[in-house]
């Protein structure tokens, strides 16, 4: 186990270099000089060069690359262009706001999803399994912000119950800041859940058809026992790969929803640095978001061996 | 045919896509009111007659706009799916002729390390190469689609691979080119239109998702997702500006969702089988 | 102790057992053979009350004073495991892969009460060394895919017998297993039935099989019985057509001197079956009357459900 851990966790940081590399070089493509746009035209060439000296752009692109890399294990991720202000500080900041909305929105997503699947499953090919499905397509198609605009039409500005936007930082304590991402980790929470609903039914239904199921119930198992201590942790293992990789889909969703409610978090920050230009910023937080999706995806490969005991390594 | 027409999913779907086609087909030549004419007068109307499903901020009207708009996304789908489609499949087959070498490692990783990243993360890189813009959007939600349709055609083709008769026409002398057209791609067909369908409502949802962050379709192109960013400004005076266009693209994405899996229950022989 | 009386099941308009009846004694073993499809298995299943859904039976199951067709499902559960056992013809599938083999024999002696956690953990530890898996200890917490088939096919054994039943069926449990391991599964089936005392209706394809194991045999074809009795007499002189072409498929001895004639024609669908005798149209001796009769049981040395069977030798 231990040494399966290392190998996956070995590649998981291969991924990570690649991936900077990759985001690096898109970046250096890039035509125009942050220097001469951050002072505008009036700028003399004698300013420009002073700042490209200031923010290091004066050195060689490997250098520069290398100093990025250090910096993220250290923290020390270069000045933002716009903000004037050390990257690492500013991402941080927002952190607090972006991560705890992701991990609400999961386990809402889980907590909705997985018990309408396994209700749906176990009452397959009944009406409420046809319902179950029908509302399931439906969360499917529906954007994640256009749940939350209807949130707030309904909640916010119709009943008033939510803030329409905007995010009081956790010095308040944890109520009001959950007060705030409640609705946005709702929205972004439905069309997750709807996957995980309808995965969830067909893995259940799968395990359910199991020989094993079977000898469960010759032991004198109630089908509800057998479902729940036998079919369930099988139908576990392809419903949590699936959590993986909406993982990704869920950080997308938060640069969108984010928007959405106006709050702080890494998402809007990153539309915000590209509607400035903010190249160090911009690299720095779509290697983040990058690095979380890969992150989760290693977990889910060490959570497998958690849950099948023939994927875990003698 | 029947049996077509008697499965739910597939009949729900394809009626409403065929609708969306439709209106998007009739907005070339006819739309209620020009989609584009400001009118002062007819700020924020809620639905009416006149207008049938309102006026947005400027005075346009919605109807006219949700069906141009219409047009939009079944551009962005068509587009985006067809370079997912031809590229993903390209590389699928080379990879799958060339099964086991390094070559097939090589292009398995690469569309790993695509795949990994997340769809609009991608696209929002690719914006911040290029600027905003549709193009660059469909291109980047596009390339994102490679790899759903390389893996696919890859297992796929690997699976026809190993049957005896393709066997039999290699031995007949048949060039691997030969076999990959004649004999492997149409019998992976049906799995891929099956992957497009389903891949055509992905591709909606993300042009709506660019879109609505300002990334995707520009103004004063009518987009379903810039239509909702524009109402949430409004929309405490005039909640309808919020509700249509919502409803257009959770129509779009269910429609061809439906069509999707009912194609695949009809495409799939083990089911035929079990007479579902 | 088990009375099967007039036992049918259906799915639907379909008939697939039909008037099955079979008694079966404290300590003795009944053999139920029959093709793919005669109805052996779900015979199995009607007696635990775990038919697939859709499947209805009718007529009696008596055990031990009730009639296990009439019970509820909470005192079928209570049966179950507890004074039925049941081993599954598949080795590979019939264990959960995500549970170890100690923690899915012990559930069944915890959830009948008889034991709490650490009680049925030892109990399952005797079990496993009691059914010849080699290291019980390392055995116990050992996953499903670290074992062989037949070692795994031992563990379903010990699962089945942990609660002490008073009747084990078996269906099929040898029949996925080499040869070497069938005989050893065997050999320990009939020791422990030696050593409690417990009945045994024991499901399978195979004359060969049963030959080792029962004392008594039932054959059925097309859902119906063909032919039953003492398992040496029937074997010595088979009475009935069908019992006779079985046994003639079995590869044995001198192949000279019998050689191997595999039986002609296919099993037909349930719903093809003539008025008559189901085997009417595979039967070299099938007749007018075959077609359209059914045929009474004709008793001799055996019984045989047959108007023209084999006369004693």
């Amino acid at each position: 186990m231990l040494r399966f851990l290392a190998a996956r966790i070995a590649m998981l940081v291969a991924a990570l270099a690649t991936a900077a590399l990759v985001i690096f070089l898109v970046l250096e493509i890039l035509p125009g000089d942050p220097a001469a746009a951050m002072l505008g035209v009036s700028a003399t060439p004698e300013t420009i060069a002073a700042l490209r000296a200031e923010l290091g752009l004066d050195q060689p692109a490997a250098r520069r690359f290398l100093r990025w890399l250090a910096g993220l294990v250290t923290g020390d991720l270069g000045l933002s262009y716009a903000y004037r202000v050390p990257v690492g500080g500013l991402i941080g900041e927002r952190f607090g706001v972006t991560l705890p909305l992701a991990v609400l929105a999961m386990l809402l997503a889980a907590g909705i999803g997985i018990p309408l699947g396994v209700a749906a499953a176990s009452r397959a090919n009944t009406r409420l399994d046809a319902v179950l499905m029908g509302v399931s397509q439906l969360g499917l198609a529906i954007p994640n912000f256009w749940f939350g605009l209807l949130f707030v039409l309904i909640f916010s500005i119709g009943l008033g119950w939510f803030p329409s936007g905007g995010f009081p930082g956790w010095s308040a304590g944890p109520g009001p800041a959950l007060h705030a991402l409640i609705l946005p980790a709702l929205a972004l929470a439905l069309p997750m859940a709807a996957v995980l609903a309808r995965i969830t039914r067909s893995a259940v239904i799968e395990a359910l058809g199991e020989d094993y199921i079977l000898t469960a119930r010759a032991k004198g198992l109630s089908r509800a026992e057998a479902l729940v201590r036998h079919a369930l942790r099988n139908a576990l293992i392809p419903v949590v790969t699936i959590l993986g990789l909406q993982f990704s889909f869920l950080l997308t969703g938060t640069v969108v929803v984010e928007g959405v409610f106006a709050l702080p978090g890494l998402g809007r920050l990153l539309i915000q640095a590209i509607g400035g230009h903010d190249l160090m910023l911009i690299r720095s937080l779509v290697l983040m978001f990058a690095g979380a999706a890969m992150a989760v995806n290693a977990l889910v490969d060490i959570a497998y061996g958690l849950l099948d005991p023939r994927m875990r390594p003698a | 045919m029947m049996r077509a027409l008697r499965h739910p999913s597939f009949l729900v779907g394809a009626v409403l896509s065929a609708l969306i086609v439709a209106l998007a087909l009739v907005s070339l030549v006819w739309t209620p009111a020009d989609p584009g004419r400001m009118n002062i007068l007819a700020r924020l109307r809620p639905p009416s007659a006149e207008f049938w499903l309102g006026t947005d901020q400027f005075g346009r009207d919605i109807a006219s706009m949700l069906m141009v708009g219409a047009r939009n996304a079944l551009t962005v789908g068509l587009v985006a799916v067809g370079i997912g489609l031809v590229l993903g499949l390209a590389l699928g087959l080379l990879a799958a002729r060339a099964d086991g070498t390094i070559l097939d490692a090589a292009i398995m990783r690469l569309l790993d390390f695509v795949f990994a990243f997340p769809i609009v993360l991608s696209a929002i890189l690719i914006v911040t190469l290029l600027g905003p813009g549709l193009v660059e959007a469909v291109v980047a939600i596009g390339l994102f689609n490679v790899p759903v349709f390389a893996r696919l055609a890859r297992g796929a083709a690997l699976q026809v691979m190993r049957r005896d008769y393709i066997r039999a026409a290699r031995l007949a002398g048949a060039g691997p080119a030969r076999i990959l057209l004649r004999h492997v791609v149409p019998n992976i067909a049906g799995l891929m239109i099956v992957q497009a369908s389903v891949q055509f409502a992905v591709a909606i949802l993300a042009e709506a998702s660019l879109s609505y962050l300002g990334l995707g379709t520009q103004p004063p192109a009518p987009s379903w997702g810039r239509m909702l960013s524009d109402a949430q400004t409004f929309m405490a005076r005039q909640p309808f500006l919020a509700i249509f266009p919502g409803a257009a693209i959770a129509l779009a994405v269910l429609a061809f969702n439906l069509l999707g899996d009912g194609l695949r229950d009809l495409l799939d022989p083990r089911l035929r089988e079990r007479g579902a | 102790m088990i009375i099967v009386e007039n036992l049918s099941i259906r799915l639907g308009e379909l008939e697939i057992v039909r008037g099955l009846s079979f008694t079966l004694a404290p300590g003795e073993v009944l053999g139920l053979v029959g093709e793919s499809g005669s109805g052996k298995s779900m015979t199995a299943l009607a007696v635990l009350g775990l038919l697939p859904p859709g499947m209805r039976a009718s007529g009696s199951i008596r055990f031990e004073g009730q009639d296990l067709l009439r019970l509820s499902e909470r005192e079928l559960r209570a049966v179950r495991g507890r004074r039925i056992g049941m081993v599954f013809q598949e080795p590979m599938t019939a264990l959960n892969p995500v549970m170890t083999i100690g923690a899915q024999i012990a559930e069944g002696v915890i959830r009948h009460g008889l034991a709490d956690a650490a009680g049925a953990s030892k109990r399952a530890l005797r079990l496993i060394a009691r059914v010849g898996l080699p290291d019980p200890a390392a055995r116990l917490h050992a996953y499903p895919h670290e074992l062989s088939g037949g070692q795994r096919q031992r563990a379903l054994i010990a699962l089945a017998i942990a609660c002490r039943p008073a009747l084990l069926v078996a269906d099929e449990p040898t029949s996925a297993l080499d040869v070497t391991v069938q005989a050893e599964l065997l050999a320990l089936l009939r020791e422990i039935r030696d050593e409690t005392g417990m009945a045994m209706l024991f499901i399978t394809h195979d004359l060969a099989v049963v030959s080792r194991l029962a004392d008594r045999t039932l054959v059925l074809y097309g859902g119906r019985a063909m032919e039953t009795g003492a398992t040496r007499a029937l074997l010595a002189a088979p009475r009935h057509p069908y019992t006779h072409g079985l046994l003639a498929a079995i590869p044995r001895g001198n192949a000279h001197a019998n050689p191997l004639r595999p039986m002609p024609g296919q099993v037909p669908e349930l719903d093809r079956l003539p008025p008559g005798c189901p085997f009417f149209g595979r039967c070299p001796k099938g007749d007018a009357l075959c077609r359209d009769v059914p045929p009474p049981p004709v008793p001799g040395a055996s019984i045989a459900w047959c108007h023209r069977p084999e006369a004693a030798p």
